[in-house]
């Protein structure tokens, strides 16, 4: 009815703790919580009986379990210890997609036929990977990925046709995406249901690309029918080497090239893909091949992270447990001579369209290589590029960033920033304020009083050690009182714009007491 | 007829025997000041202490406006905002604050990839390094802006010979506009009055006649 692809879902429980016992062997049987950013996410089953959760803080969680072993998180390990368990699924079907390290799907029509049944070939894959890897697994079937991962949840095979009724009851938080999943619920729609039900064009315009995907999920239609077009065949990229790629760091440098060029060549089709194939050659001859799927859009860093991901698990070979027949499946024996990406899932992008002037091009190209060399010679620091986004001070509203970094401004320009200086901005904005001193016509410092009253008028200005300048005209104080929240980052100053008689103007700051010099308009 | 004088007035002042995409490009007032014949490539010295970190972003301005790549070496106080409201585009702009001992790798390095390059050495430069550094430039097609002492062998030198801020009183107002007078050293005679920066920070070009203000 939905025309969403049968699809089997295979999904092992609190992964990253799984694949820390592997690698790392802590026991997965006691309390364990794997921590990222200070915030658990993902723990054993014996720390969720002791009132673990996801996202509690560090020190919340050993409160409440204090016998908790606490392991960070680390994604390359993940990915590294799913490869015998994917390598042990291949073994009895074919078509596997990752979709993050501890889910895989397949679709299942093939597999149903072969071993006589659905329910039959979910019961073959759990036990040949309990059997060969030693790790506990779940099935859930249902009609698109999607479904099938919420199905996998509960270990429940959704019947064909199904699948829509099966997602209405689940709540909306199964979508995964928290800002969306609050703003719902504040419009009162608690179910994926109630979500469907809303007009798909209506969701677009309003909430945007990546809801409308949500909706669509919701709706029980796997995002993938909107993949109407084949890729042209020029958008895989490959890359051989002379030199086999045989260390991890080496081989995730080229990934990173590769994972770019890849994104330009979608990007200039106006194009964004949502599996990702990634092949590799071994200088032996051996073929590897595995599919990775995303949710959402995959950006450059994810890209490179992924194939950086897989290559690790490759190269530094699944580590499987001891006496399982896992542990040397899948590894190559010897260095990768080839790398190929190959997009699958393509779709039309709108929202990333290349800008209009000189985004893509020879120029661009010409430009980056310059900024990559000074980057060569100096460090990747010393190349900053700015982007302009809100604050109070000239030095606030710009944020450099690294050449080939994102450029994302740290604050919004939009809300308003009261005690923002009016323009015209100086074109002179010191990295270290100088400090300074403000004379008045007796030859005593200028102060500040607490309501904002100059002491005298400012007559004189000495910066540094230098000879007194006579100001001719100021204007000010303008008081600014900076998140005061944070004592870190609190700044409470008093600014000046003065004109001295050279015929130079300075922006003057007031900190308890101290004057500095922190821009000059020339 | 007025906007045929005006035409005219524009084609008086282009050589028709060179072709328009060697031009550096900039923006009306500026060129008014340089006339046509400053090639991409060519190397300017931005002298004097006055309103010289203004009048090189608007030169930049030129230069990013028409999608060229900018980048500024050795200038850690450049004001980025400032720069963007002159018209420098910062997503094709790369700063360099730092470049240290390797500052030559780094300047032959951005001139082969840019269209315009600032740099500030506040020791003169050796003759022989300025004329192999400029000579890489010019081949390439990147104009070389300078700060500080000017380079041996600069095709031109241009500064602001007066300048006035507006807006501030004695306790009160605010800094709103500068007017600054700019001549260039090839074409003496020729000076250009410029609102830099004018009320909204960007460049207007201000009536010749200096009122009383």
């Amino acid at each position: 009815m939905t025309g969403a692809v049968r699809t089997l879902l295979l999904w092992c429980p609190d992964w990253p703790v799984v694949a820390a016992d592997i690698v790392d062997g802590v026991p997965a049987t006691g309390p364990v919580a794997v921590l990222h950013a200070n915030r658990v996410v993902a723990c054993s089953v014996a720390a969720r009986a002791d009132g673990i959760r996801r996202g509690l803080r560090k020190r919340e969680a050993q409160s409440r379990c204090p016998g908790l072993r606490v392991v960070d998180h680390d994604p390359g390990r993940d990915a590294r210890a799913f490869e015998p368990v994917l390598a042990a699924v291949e073994e009895v079907v074919a078509g596997v997609e990752v979709l993050r390290p501890g889910a895989c799907a397949l679709p299942v029509r093939g597999p149903a036929r072969y071993f006589g049944g659905e329910e039959a070939a979910a019961e073959r894959i759990v036990e040949q990977v309990a059997q060969s890897c030693a790790v506990e697994s779940q099935v859930g079937i249902a009609d698109g990925v999607f479904a099938a991962g919420l199905a996998a949840r509960t270990g429940r095979i959704v019947p064909p046709g199904e699948t829509p009724r099966f997602l209405a009851g689940l709540p909306v938080t199964a979508l995964g995406r928290p800002a969306l999943t609050d703003l719902l619920r504040r419009l009162g729609i608690r179910t994926l249901g109630g979500f469907a039900a809303l007009p798909g064009g209506d969701v677009l315009a309003r909430f945007g690309f990546d809801a409308a995907l949500a909706h669509r999920l919701a709706a029980g239609l796997d995002h993938r029918p909107l993949a109407v077009r084949r890729p042209p065949p020029d958008l895989a990229v490959t890359e051989t080497y002379d030199e086999p790629l045989e260390r991890v760091d080496v081989a995730a440098f080229a990934a990173r090239s590769l994972a770019e060029r890849l994104h330009e060549g979608l990007a200039g089709y106006g194009l964004a893909c949502t599996r990702l194939g990634i092949e590799a050659v071994t200088a032996h001859g051996q073929e590897l091949h595995r599919v990775w799927r995303h949710d959402g859009l995959l950006t450059p860093t994810a890209i490179a992270d992924r194939v950086r991901w897989q290559l690790d698990g490759w190269l530094r070979g699944a580590a499987g447990r001891p006496g399982t027949t896992a542990a040397a499946v899948s590894r190559p024996t010897s260095g990768i001579i080839r790398l190929r990406l190959v997009p699958d899932g393509v779709l039309a992008q709108v929202g990333l369209q290349p800008g209009l002037w000189g985004e893509a091009g020879d120029e661009r190209e010409r430009a980056h290589r310059a900024f990559s060399r000074v980057q060569g010679i100096l460090g990747p620091e010393a190349v900053l590029t700015p982007v302009l986004g809100g604050g109070r001070s000239p030095a606030d509203q710009v944020h450099l960033v690294p050449w080939g970094d994102e450029r994302r401004p740290v604050r919004p320009a939009d809300p308003p920033w009261p005690g923002r200086l009016p323009a015209p901005a100086p074109a002179v904005v010191l990295p270290v304020p100088l400090p300074a001193t403000v004379l008045d016509a007796t030859g005593a410092v200028v102060g500040v009083s607490a309501r904002l009253a100059v002491t005298a008028a400012p007559a004189r200005l000495v910066v540094a050690d230098g000879p007194p300048r006579e100001i001719v005209g100021w204007a000010g104080p303008w008081p600014v009182d900076e998140r005061w929240w944070d004592p870190a980052q609190a700044r409470r100053q008093v600014r000046f714009q003065v004109c001295l008689a050279d015929g130079t103007a300075l922006l003057l700051a007031l900190s308890s007491g101290r004057w500095t010099v922190e821009a000059s308009y020339e | 007829m007025a906007d045929l004088a005006r035409l005219r007035a524009l084609l008086g002042d282009t050589d028709p025997r060179e072709s328009v995409g060697d031009q550096l490009p900039m923006i009306p007032p500026i060129r008014r000041l340089l006339g046509s014949r400053v090639r991409r490539g060519a190397l300017v010295a931005i002298e004097g202490e006055a309103a010289r970190y203004s009048l090189s972003m608007v030169l930049l301005a030129g230069v990013s406006s028409a999608g060229g790549w900018c980048a500024v070496v050795g200038v850690p106080a450049f004001g980025c905002v400032a720069a963007a409201a002159y018209g420098v585009r910062p997503e094709t702009l790369g700063l360099v604050p730092q470049p240290g001992a390797a500052w030559t790798d780094v300047l032959s390095a951005l001139t082969t990839g840019m269209d315009a390059v600032l740099v500030h050495r506040p020791e003169a430069v050796p003759g022989g390094l300025a004329r192999q550094l400029t000579a890489k430039a010019r081949r390439s097609g990147c104009t070389v802006l300078t700060l500080g002492p000017a380079w041996e062998g600069s095709d031109l030198r241009i500064s602001v010979v007066r300048r006035q801020w507006y807006g501030l009183a004695q306790g009160g107002g605010r800094l709103r506009r500068c007017r600054v007078t700019v001549v260039a050293s090839h074409r003496p005679r020729v000076r250009v009055d410029l609102w830099l920066p004018a009320e909204d920070g960007g460049v207007r070009e201000a009536a010749p006649v200096v009122s009383a203000a």
